[in-house]
């Protein structure tokens, strides 16, 4: 074996321990790029198995959201890695400190010092690189079996809304994938041991003979902080130890302050999509849902520059009805049936017209106009609910009712206000051609007064339910709580095929799709997503934090080690066992306490800003994951504290004249 | 013939009013073959002049000829590689690679070459140590006189231009100070070999050719002891 190659090897040999961790250390980094990189290419095997080889219409947008999360997960983890596997290295170079000065005192070149670090890398690699990213595939077979056991689940639930959708996630072996997570996984090992080692290579072999075991004498600070009598002694001398010594404990705490971000971010994540999965679930009081909708495409009018809506299989007031009828017909069972038409009308409006409320927000919007054109929905409605809310708004039969409410996402807070002051009892009307209708309102129903059954997340400003003749509408839905929600189920598919046949069409082909679901089916499929995605972001926090905690045990016990001189010397100046673990016990917590000064607020930040861009999007309720806080505040000290209270125990065995003698 | 010539050496440490000037203008020549002693008190500057010597540390001004060959004029690289080829040091406290064996240790400066020494010469030097029952040992297992020894071995395996020793016998007892001082005085007196000894030790000096005092940076005093 080469000389150097053979002093790389006894490196290791020597320190087992320290070799152990290194290697975990890189076998998890290894571990945890391979399962994203397979994870990326399954994903891609999934994708493009129904979206077909180049991802169909919406190709790049699909390709990035791969894309972007396995770049950002495996920036991560370099960044981790990096830190880690850099600072055992480091340990190891400075370790060997004075061998490289005998080294280069016998004529050892700058390069033979920089090649005997990398072997030592290159050792250490032979070993937890292959084995890393066998745990990777186990990890990313292991993840994709976790997948399957939620997957048909979701395919069950996602079928009865979108029929041709069938996500099969399945374990991809792909050579390409191996090529890209071993080439990364070396890249970065031999960059991050590439650090210390061109260190180690600068250092004059004076240098080298002179520091023994400590490369860089500037990594002790000179601090202000003045040992008194005023305060408990091992305080006093922990702070100023902590203070002091900052450089070399630096690399445990970052790693420890990273982990400790990650968790908190996971944990605001996924509060914020609690958070998404709460404002989109609108309870309206049913158990199943049955619905028609019809391709269109949306146009620009050639003279009015105005959109408008082209839909070639619209449903009919008529056809809907005699559906709503044959639904009843099973048990006897209550259905709310509703249509909307975004589209065909836009109301001319003056200031006057309506409410300050919405003239602010309005003019927050786009500012202060003389005419305002807001958009209208028309709700056509079954004939029984037709009757009830004509009723309930003190009208007849026949009449058109507005519902006077506008919700809005203020700030990230759902906001209702009356839109229309109704000082004026007809509405000016536009269509898309410039053609105007007048339309009379004959009946008003305020917030408190809106069915249920109309309240939904996306409403327009202006809300009119008119009568249904005449009118044809792209969607449709009827609304049930039967008491056998699967034979009503069943039913109701049937009758949604008698009237639109499939054909095994799909909605692109067909040019309209029916479905009939569970109305709780989008929380359960949201609930499903947010339990997987929880799941693989928590496990790959998990294991990066315990990269993290690795390197918190390895630089730990490697200070301890190396101050074990300072240590015995404190003892033979009359400090008490006790009193060295006492003062050691309290660095601890203060370096967990500086990785948390650090760690946490930068956490807590992310999550707020998340939480803010998402509450431009989603009036959400949101806070901050305070028990996630806790927990890792916990954690952080158990975990520094642990690390010392084992790794000083090894010195009450040293005798303290041997030691100083050292 | 001069092996070794040391032209106005001077070392300055710090700056402004911090400033130390470790060595002062030394200038002296050896000749091959010779047995120079460097004496003077701590801090005087002898190691400082042994590490110029050695190529380990670089002067502010002055220069260190070897055999002919300004050695400040080459690169860091160049220097190490005619270091372990054309000097042989040894220090006071052994500075052995504690995972090798008594024979690696001695061939350390050929296997950083890249090459194995001769068996027969690599034979010669352990029996002339003294350590012909012990090859196989680690620096740990040895007493400090035969870690001082493999530590000589290693300064003879490249019959290097010049030994420089650095108070070889200042961490030893008498017995074993010694026994490496007649292992130094066999390889100048046998094999011609050059010797340059740092020690405060007058009655090893006194076993010199030359003894140069060094005091405060500067050479006070070069005396011919036989010629």
């Amino acid at each position: 074996m080469n000389i150097l190659c053979s002093f790389a090897f006894h490196q290791l040999k020597r320190k087992k321990s320290r070799t152990i961790i290194t290697a975990a250390a890189i076998t998890l980094s290894a571990a945890l790029l391979t399962a994203v990189v397979n994870f990326a290419a399954s994903g891609n095997t999934m994708l493009s198995g129904f979206l077909g080889s180049d991802y169909g219409l919406y190709g790049n947008a699909y390709a990035f959201t791969l894309l972007i999360p396995t770049v950002f997960l495996a920036a991560l983890i370099i960044a981790m890695s990096i830190i880690v596997i850099s600072n055992a290295f480091r340990m190891s170079a400075n370790e060997r400190i004075s061998q490289f000065g005998t080294l280069k005192c016998v004529g050892a070149t700058k390069n033979q010092i920089y090649k005997t670090i990398m072997y030592e890398c290159i050792l250490l690699c032979t070993g937890a690189i292959p084995l890393g990213i066998l745990l990777g595939y186990f990890l990313s077979f292991a993840g994709i079996g976790v997948v399957n056991l939620y997957i048909e689940d979701l395919n069950v639930l996602v079928r009865s809304m979108m029929k041709q959708v069938n996500f099969h996630l399945s374990f991809v072996f792909s050579p390409a994938a191996l090529i890209i997570s071993l080439i990364i996984s070396l890249g970065t090992v031999l960059f991050a041991a590439m650090l210390p080692a061109r260190k180690a290579m600068g250092i004059s072999a004076l240098d080298c003979l002179r520091f023994g075991g400590e490369t860089d004498t500037s990594g002790y600070k000179r601090t202000k902080i003045r040992i008194d009598a005023k305060r408990n002694m091992e305080y006093q001398l922990a702070k100023k130890n902590v203070s002091s010594n900052r450089k070399q404990m630096h690399s445990a705490v970052t790693a420890l302050s990273i982990s400790i971000m990650l968790f908190v971010t996971m944990s605001g994540l996924k509060e914020i999509a609690e958070g998404i999965q709460n404002y989109i679930y609108q309870d309206h009081g049913c158990t199943v849902v049955a619905d028609y909708t019809a391709k269109f495409k949306n146009t620009i009018h050639p003279k009015t520059g105005r959109r408008q809506q082209e839909c070639a299989y619209p449903i009919d007031a008529q056809t809907a009805e005699e559906i709503t009828e044959k639904l009843k017909g099973y048990q006897d069972t209550d259905i709310y049936g509703s249509g909307q038409d975004y589209s065909t009308y836009a109301a001319i409006l003056t200031p006057q017209d309506l409410t300050e409320d919405m003239q602010k927000v309005l003019s927050r919007q786009s500012g202060k106009k003389p005419e305002i054109i807001l958009d209208v929905e028309r709700i056509i409605l079954d004939d029984k609910h037709y009757r009830e809310v004509c009723a309930q708004a003190g009208t007849d039969y026949g009449g058109t009712i507005l519902l006077n409410d506008y919700k809005y996402n203020d700030k990230g807070t759902e906001r209702h206000i009356p839109p229309l002051s109704m000082t004026a009892s007809t509405l000016k009307l536009e269509k898309a051609d410039g053609s105007l209708d007048h339309i009379n309102i004959d009946g008003v129903l305020t917030v408190s007064e809106i069915p249920k059954e109309l309240m939904y997340p996306n409403t327009n400003p202006i809300r009119l339910v008119v009568p249904s003749e005449g009118i044809s509408l792209r969607g449709y839905n009827w609304m049930a709580s039967p008491e056998d929600e699967e034979g009503f189920m069943e039913y109701a598919r049937a009758v949604l095929e008698s009237y639109f046949p499939q054909n095994g069409m799909d909605y692109e082909e067909a040019g309209y799709t029916s479905r009939v679901y569970g109305a709780q089916d989008f929380v359960k499929i949201m609930n499903i997503a947010i339990i997987l995605a929880a799941f693989f972001l928590y496990a790959f926090v998990f294991l990066l934090g315990l990269i993290g905690v690795l390197n918190v045990i390895s630089t730990v016990s490697f200070q301890i080690k190396l101050r074990a001189r300072e240590l015995a010397v404190l003892q033979s100046v009359g400090m008490s066992s006790e009193s060295v673990q006492k003062m050691l016990s309290i660095e601890s917590v203060l370096c967990g306490g500086k990785a948390l000064i650090f760690g946490l607020p930068v956490g807590m930040c992310i999550v707020f800003l998340m939480a803010r861009c998402v509450k431009m999007l989603f009036p959400i309720s949101f806070h901050m994951p305070w028990a996630a806080i806790a927990i890792t505040l916990i954690l952080s000290l158990l975990v520094m504290w642990g690390t010392v209270r084992i790794s000083a125990r090894a010195l009450k065995k040293q005798n303290i004249i041997e030691t100083i003698r050292i | 013939m001069e092996i070794l010539e040391v032209k106005d050496l001077t070392k300055m440490y710090g700056s402004g009013d911090t400033q130390v000037t470790a060595l002062d203008h030394v200038s002296f020549q050896v000749k091959k073959g010779e047995f120079v002693a460097i004496v003077g008190a701590s801090g005087s500057g002898k190691s400082t002049l042994m590490n110029l010597i050695g190529g380990i540390d670089r002067p502010t001004s002055g220069d260190v000829i070897v055999d002919g060959k300004e050695i400040f004029a080459m690169s860091e690289s160049a220097l190490a590689i005619f270091r372990r080829r054309n000097i042989g040091i040894v220090y006071q406290f052994y500075n052995l690679i504690p995972n090798l064996t008594v024979d690696e240790n001695i061939m350390l400066p050929c296997l950083l070459d890249n090459r194995k020494p001769d068996e027969q010469k690599l034979s010669k030097i352990v029996e002339m140590t003294g350590l012909s029952h012990r090859r196989d040992h680690l620096p740990g297992e040895l007493s400090g006189g035969q870690q001082q020894r493999v530590s000589v071995g290693r300064a003879l395996i490249n019959d290097p231009a010049f030994i420089l020793a650095d108070e070889p016998t200042g961490n030893l007892d008498s017995k074993a100070g010694r026994e490496i001082m007649e292992l130094l005085l066999s390889a100048n007196r046998k094999a011609n070999q050059t010797l340059i000894l740092i020690t405060h030790d007058e009655n090893i000096a006194l076993q010199a050719d030359r003894i140069i005092t060094i005091s405060d940076g500067r050479m006070i005093r070069d005396e011919v002891m036989r010629v």
